[in-house]
C-alpha cells in the first residue's frame, strides 16, 4: 500500500534530518514518486500517490499545514507517526514469528474455517451412524 | 477554574474505533495492542503519545473557554 511507504519516507527524512513531524512539509509530485519508487523498487505514478494521499487525510494520518493546493504543503500528522510505526513494528513481528507461532496465527486468523470444518466432520459423522443404525 | 477529570480513551491509529481489551493486562512501553475491529496491532508508545496530544488539546480549549468566561465576567461588572 502506498499509504505507508509516504509515511515511512517522511519518517525516514524526519530522523535522518533530525526534525520534528511539524517542521517537515511535503508535496505529491514527480521527485517524491521517483524517491519512493527507487526505495521500494516499485513504479507508483504521481496520480496513485495522490490517490493514497487521499486516504491519508481521509484517515487523519496527514493533514494540510496551508490552504491552497490539494497535494501541497502536506504534514505528518502524530496519528500518522504512530500508525507507520504500528506498521512497521507489526511487520517486523511478522517475519520474526516462529513456525510454532505462524501455525497458532494461522487457526486464529482461519477461525471460522475450522468450526466449518469441524461440523461438517460432525454432520458426515452423526450421518455415517444413522445410516449405519438403518 | 474548578479541577476537570479527562477522560481521554486510546483510540486504534488505523480505524478510529475505541480500543478495548483486558482492563486486569498493564501495557508498557514497546507492546503492541489489537484492535478488535480492524485486527491491526497498535504500538502502545504512540498510542499515548497521540493520547497525550489529545488531551493538551482538550485542557488548552477548557482553559480558553474559562478565560473568555471570566474576561466577559470582569468587563460586565
Amino acid at each position: 500500500m502506498p499509504e505507508f511507504k509516504i509515511l515511512a519516507n517522511i519518517i525516514t527524512f524526519m530522523e535522518e534530518n533530525g526534525v520534528t513531524a511539524q517542521n517537515v512539509r511535503f508535496h505529491v509530485d514527480q521527485k517524491l514518486a521517483d524517491e519512493i519508487n527507487l526505495k521500494h523498487g516499485t513504479q507508483y505514478t504521481v496520480p496513485d500517490l495522490e490517490k493514497a494521499v487521499d486516504r491519508c487525510i481521509a484517515n487523519e494520518w496527514i493533514k494540510h499545514s496551508t490552504l491552497g493546493e490539494k497535494y501541497k504543503y502536506l504534514n505528518i500528522t502524530l496519528k500518522g507517526v504512530g500508525a507507520s510505526r504500528s506498521k512497521v513494528k507489526s511487520e517486523e513481528i511478522k517475519i520474526s514469528r516462529t513456525l510454532l507461532k505462524k501455525v497458532s496465527d494461522y487457526i486464529e486468523d482461519h477461525k471460522g474455517v475450522f468450526i466449518l470444518l469441524g461440523f461438517i466432520v460432525t454432520l458426515i459423522t452423526l450421518g455415517f451412524r444413522f445410516l449405519g443404525e438403518i | 477554574m474548578k479541577d476537570i477529570e479527562l477522560h481521554i480513551s486510546l483510540k486504534c491509529l488505523f480505524c478510529g474505533e475505541e480500543l478495548k481489551g483486558d482492563t486486569e493486562k498493564k501495557y508498557s512501553s514497546g507492546d503492541m495492542i489489537k484492535c478488535k475491529e480492524c485486527s491491526e496491532l497498535n504500538d502502545y508508545d504512540s498510542l499515548k503519545n497521540v493520547a497525550i496530544e489529545e488531551g493538551k488539546t482538550a485542557v488548552a480549549s477548557y482553559a480558553k473557554d474559562e478565560i473568555s468566561k471570566m474576561l466577559k465576567g470582569i468587563f460586565k461588572k
